[in-house]
């Protein structure tokens, strides 16, 4: 008779047979993995929320410029606060209307130890609006025909026209090594970056980390830290993770829902600075419904920006005054202010216009490239929604939205932010048909942003980008929203930095305690 | 009978249990799905923005008002719940059955007419599962956009060759069954054969594999939801909602957790159902898992 | 045998060519690589310079073909993105991937087959009942889902491992847990199933029959040719590690193929998402043959078909 056996472990197993074969396996998998280098000195490592895709320079992104901006410097620099400072050039002076002479710093020296002189601020210069030569930020500097040497630390620029934003132009252009230039070509320069900036290039690994050792003869004084590592972190909850873990230094990015997070923690803190950019939902004006102005008044009553600004944005930004500008931009107009929110005035000057309930109006943003934009897109087409508009948030991502926006197809709402670092012209240009990127036409406003763009009379300019964000107000080629704050978190033993307006790192006075 | 033959033993999840719990929490979805707007307390798309990401009744700052508590936008998390369930079903529902459609016609095809058919069916068959399905379906909503409609052809179009292959192989194997040369002998059409001998035949496995196959579906769309290309936004979906959570946890935990829960109590039912059903299809396979 | 898997490999081109026309198909027409490569700022003169260089404005036929001949010289063209030769740009990243995967791989495999075991040891008792049940609920899970909670529970409150990133041993066990739990629960099942159906097949009784001890039995004649539908199992889901791979990736801002694949897409950088889909498509047809023979080797009945 056969035995029962079904009540007993058929093969007798013994729980100690299978820790072994348990050990073999867990020992296997923890072979052949990479030891991280170990450097002597201070680290500086950064959470960024995303890289550029090469350091190809020119790329007019402040995720690329941040990066460049580490090992190369421009003629006049950025601070955190946007206004441009001297860099590599320590005074200017104006020749004649068109020609502006700059005095360039002595005993600069690039890294590969040769001495920064006007042949490299000219080369790169003139090389740069070259338009053959296909640099993306060429329209920064676009109205400057011919970079100059005069001697061996003195420069001439000169200009088509009257220039006026000159200096905010040529923060832009990071200055490279003539011969190095010529040595490696444009290739060269994004494979191996070299200029006279507070660090080296040491490492990149795309998508991953940027590796930079300090520069010790760094004209501004050696750095603090021995090297700096920026990390991409495209996850906002693994990259403020990371900060309160104690793996990165510095954050960018703060997501405001995520700022408790922060702000619980022990070791980190909040940084945050106003930034220059102006939040705004374009209209295509040029199809229905959009192409009726009482339509595009009417969405402004529709939402409540202050609850937006109060309860998504937490009180932070600033709600802008019906205009482009934010509060602290040359030729903000004071006089202008926003539109209460009247949700039953816009529903009865949708009726009146004629305005078709049932048409789907999509509204298109990219994710993370502004603070809060998908959510403030949400929370618009919530409101929209509730006055009958059929109303949804379309999230596209990068290359879409470039070609959407080249071709000038973005959908009848789209949203877009535009830094003016402190000046009106860097950001009104965008209304302009020069810039491509307007589909709304004003004649007035074109002739306007021409004259203040041609003169250095700067009371002249107030007053024509007054009449510029007043044309705004009035005939709403968009629905300004916010003035954005710029959050950086920070480990709360980091001294000497701060919050950027332009998203650009600047760590050349940075330490860890 | 021999010493190491393993007797059966009743076992406590039987088929039957397995069916009965399972088609318990299908049929409970699928009726929250249909009878939402009864059920749901609130409206699903109604915004509040000063009653953000409050948690769930039972803990601290919660009230009856929500009982899951509400989402970013201050939207009711159970009635988002709720009506996610209709989109979640629907879209995996409808994927399923476009995949199964497609699948088993170019399996048919390939397996009754083989040769040149089998041939470029086939191999284009492996070719794709060579192929990461979330990779292509990441690549075509790219390119076509996400709607309802786009996301159920990207998703029916990634899973195809699953039923071509299991047709292929009955419609072979049964092609040489003696019932089916008689019919053929007997002058009955191809078409006569495929649809009153071999399809009668393939409807349970087909069951089996399909109901299988929207647990698949709904955890596809939740992926894709998660990398951005699912439904746009407003839309509640439970895919949506686990992605809109998932970048909250610090601050709003239940978000997510709760779409995942909801996720995993309806795939997981359907799992059961499925293998409970593939058991009663094919009892020798209650030993075998799907 | 080797006649198999020649044949196979002749194969192989044609499975290759249609996944890398698609692609190609597919991206061209819906994104124009010009935008991502020059930003938004950039002249009409710049724009058609570039146009130009990567023969964007011939028909997509004639582009599809000199794609392909430049192809089959090895040269998949300069990443739009990172101004470097696409396919060193793909195995530059592969490394990570196969790291990252092939521990995760490991790691559901072992734990896989242990728990299976048991499962299939203690049949209906409460182990099986537990970790059968476990195994299932498992199945249902998404898995993104786990890799964030993992993320909160052992980076960020016990602070135990690192949060992200690549680096030390440490720096791989979340992602390749959130990884492995993709597999874990059906090989678990399958191990179960297979050990149960094995042990009642003909050559193992007759194996105790000759006197073997039941542990050497289970070990030696049942265990490997168990493994045969786990190997079948695994062949076709080398494309679902791959996918899962994608995920986990973003989540942990690990370095891999995988994040590539999803930013190259979205920029429409063509030649790094054809040299990578090649690569993929390449590797795990080249896995499952390798998944086919060994399958032949361990077990003797197949060899026969």
């Amino acid at each position: 008779m056969p035995t029962d056996r079904s009540n007993t472990a058929p093969f007798g197993l013994t729980r100690r047979a299978l820790g072994r074969a348990a050990l073999v396996g867990g020992a296997a998998a923890g072979l052949g993995l990479p030891r991280p280098a170990q450097a002597a000195g201070k680290t500086l490592v950064v959470g960024a929320s995303v890289f550029p895709d090469s350091l190809r320079p020119g790329i007019s992104s402040f995720a690329s410029s941040s990066l460049i901006s580490q090992t190369n410097e421009a003629l006049y620099s950025r601070n955190n606060a946007g206004q441009a400072v001297p860099g590599l050039a320590e005074s200017h002076r104006q020749l004649d209307e068109v020609t502006t002479q700059f005095k360039l710093r002595q005993g600069v020296k690039f890294h590969d130890g040769s001495e920064f002189t006007a042949e490299d601020a000219a080369y790169t210069i003139n090389y740069v609006i070259n338009p053959a030569n296909g640099y993306g930020s060429l329209a920064r500097i676009a109205p400057i025909t011919q970079a100059t040497v005069v001697d061996k630390y003195t420069l001439n620029l000169t200009a088509r026209a009257v220039f006026p934003t000159i200096l905010q132009g040529l923060t832009n252009i990071q200055i490279q090594s003539k011969a190095y230039f010529e040595r490696v070509g444009f290739d060269g320069l994004a494979a191996r970056p070299m200029g006279t900036g507070p660090f080296v290039f040491q490492r990149w690994v795309p998508g991953d980390r940027y590796e930079l050792t300090a520069n010790k003869d760094y004209w501004g004084g050696a750095p603090k830290v021995d090297r700096i590592i920026v990390r991409e972190i495209p996850d906002p909850g693994t990259r403020i993770a990371s900060l309160v873990a104690g793996e990165t230094h510095i954050i960018e990015e703060v997501p405001i829902d995520l700022i408790p997070q922060v702000e619980s923690s022990s070791v980190a803190k909040l940084d945050e600075i106003v930034s220059s950019v102006g939040l705004i939902l374009t209209y295509d004006v040029r199809v229905p419904p959009f192409n009726n102005p009482k339509v595009r008044e009417a969405f402004d009553y529709a939402i409540d920006k202050e609850a937006i600004r109060r309860e998504l944005l937490k009180g932070r930004g600033e709600l802008l005054q019906g205009q482009l500008l934010t509060s602290t931009t040359f030729g903000f107009n004071p006089a202008l202010k926003p539109r209460p929110f009247d949700p039953d005035k816009a529903k009865a000057m949708l009726r009146e216009a004629g305005f078709n309930f049932r048409t789907p109006i999509p509204i298109a943003t990219q994710s993370g490239k502004y603070l809060s934009d998908v959510d403030i897109c949400n929370a618009a087409a919530g409101m929209l929604s509730n006055i009958g508009v059929n109303a949804t948030v379309n999230v596209v991502e990068g290359g879409v939205w470039t070609q959407m926006q080249r071709a000038q197809r973005a959908g009848p709402m789209y949203m877009i932010g535009w830094y003016s670092l402190g000046d009106a012209d860097f950001a009104a240009v965008w209304f302009t048909e020069g810039s491509r990127r307007s589909v709304w036409k004003n004649d007035e406003y074109e002739r306007l942003f021409v004259e203040a763009r041609s003169t250095n009379d700067q009371e002249a300019r107030e007053r024509a980008y007054h009449r510029m964000m007043e044309i705004l107000h009035a005939e709403n080629p968009a629905m300004f929203l916010f003035g954005l704050p710029s959050l950086y978190a920070v480990n709360k033993k980091v001294t000497g930095f701060g919050a950027a307006s332009d998203k650009i790192l600047r760590l050349a006075a940075a330490d860890i305690a | 009978m021999s010493a190491t033959t393993l007797r059966p033993r009743r076992p406590l999840f039987g088929k039957g249990f397995k069916m009965t719990l399972g088609g318990g929490i299908v049929l409970g979805a699928v009726l929250l799905a249909i009878f939402a707007p009864l059920v749901a307390p609130y409206d699903p798309y109604q915004q509040s923005l000063s009653m953000r990401m409050k948690p769930p009744a039972w803990m601290a700052g919660g009230s009856p008002a929500h009982w899951l508590g509400t989402d970013a936008y201050g939207r009711d998390l159970l009635s988002r719940l709720i009506y996610g369930s209709r989109l979640s079903i629907l879209v995996g529902v409808a994927s399923m059955l476009f995949s199964c459609l497609l699948g088993s016609a170019a399996g048919l095809v390939a397996g009754y007419k083989g040769g040149r058919w089998e041939q470029v069916i086939m191999r284009f068959a492996d070719a794709q599962m060579a192929f990461p399905d979330i990779l292509l379906a990441i690549l075509m909503v790219a390119a076509l956009g996400g709607s309802a409609v786009n996301l159920i052809f990207v998703l029916g179009v990634s899973r195809w060759m699953i039923y071509a292959r299991v047709v292929f192989n009955l419609t072979r194997s049964l092609r040489q069954r003696p019932f089916v040369e008689a019919a053929t002998l007997y002058g009955a059409s191809d078409r006569y054969v495929i649809w009153r001998h071999l399809l009668p035949q393939m409807v349970p496995v087909l069951t089996v594999v399909s109901t299988l196959q929207v647990a698949q579906m709904v955890l596809q769309e939740t992926a894709l939801s998660y990398l951005g290309l699912g439904l746009p936004a407003p839309t509640a979906t439970w895919g949506n909602i686990l992605a809109e959570g998932s970048s909250r946890l610090f601050v709003a935990p239940w978000i997510a957790n709760l779409a995942g829960l909801a996720i995993i109590i309806l795939v997981w039912g359907i799992n059961m159902f499925g293998n409970g059903l593939r058991e009663h299809v094919d009892p020798k396979s209650r030993l075998a898992p799907r | 045998m080797l006649a198999y898997a020649a044949r196979r490999l002749v194969i192989l081109p044609l499975s290759l060519f249609l996944v890398v026309m698609v692609t190609f198909v597919v991206l061209r027409l819906t994104g124009n690589p010009v935008d991502i490569f020059l930003d938004v700022t950039s002249t009409p003169e710049q724009v058609a310079a570039l146009t130009e260089k990567l023969h964007l404005d011939e028909p997509i036929p004639v582009q599809f073909l000199i794609f392909l001949r430049d192809l089959v010289q090895g040269d998949f063209g300069q990443s739009l993105q990172f101004n470097e030769p696409a396919l060193q740009t793909v195995l530059q990243r592969l490394g990570g991937t196969l790291q990252l995967a092939g521990t995760g791989l490991l790691l559901a495999i072992v734990l896989g087959v242990t728990l299976g075991l048991v499962c299939a040891v203690w049949r209906d008792r409460l182990a099986d009942l537990v970790i059968s049940s476990l195994a299932v609920a498992g199945q249902s899970m998404p898995s993104f889902w786990l890799g964030i909670l993992l993320i909160q529970l052992f980076a960020l409150n016990l602070g135990w491992l690192p949060t992200s990133g690549a680096g030390g041993w440490r720096h791989i066990i979340l992602p390749a847990i959130t990884l492995a739990t993709i597999l874990l629960p059906n090989i678990v099942l399958i191990t179960r199933a297979s050990v149960l159906e094995m042990s009642g097949e003909q050559f193992v009784i007759a194996a105790r029959a000759k006197g073997l001890s039941r542990l050497r039995v289970l070990l030696t004649h049942v265990l490997p040719v168990s493994l045969n539908p786990l190997l079948s199992f695994l062949g076709i889901q080398i494309g679902t590690l791959m996918g899962g791979s994608i995920i986990t990736e973003t989540i942990f801002a690990w370095p891999g193929v995988g994040r590539l694949m999803l930013t190259s897409i979205s920029n429409r950088d063509v030649p790094v998402v054809e040299a990578g889909v090649l690569v993929i498509a390449v590797g795990i047809a080249l896995t499952n043959l390798a998944v086919d023979l060994l399958q032949m080797l361990i077990d003797p009945r197949i060899r026969r078909h």
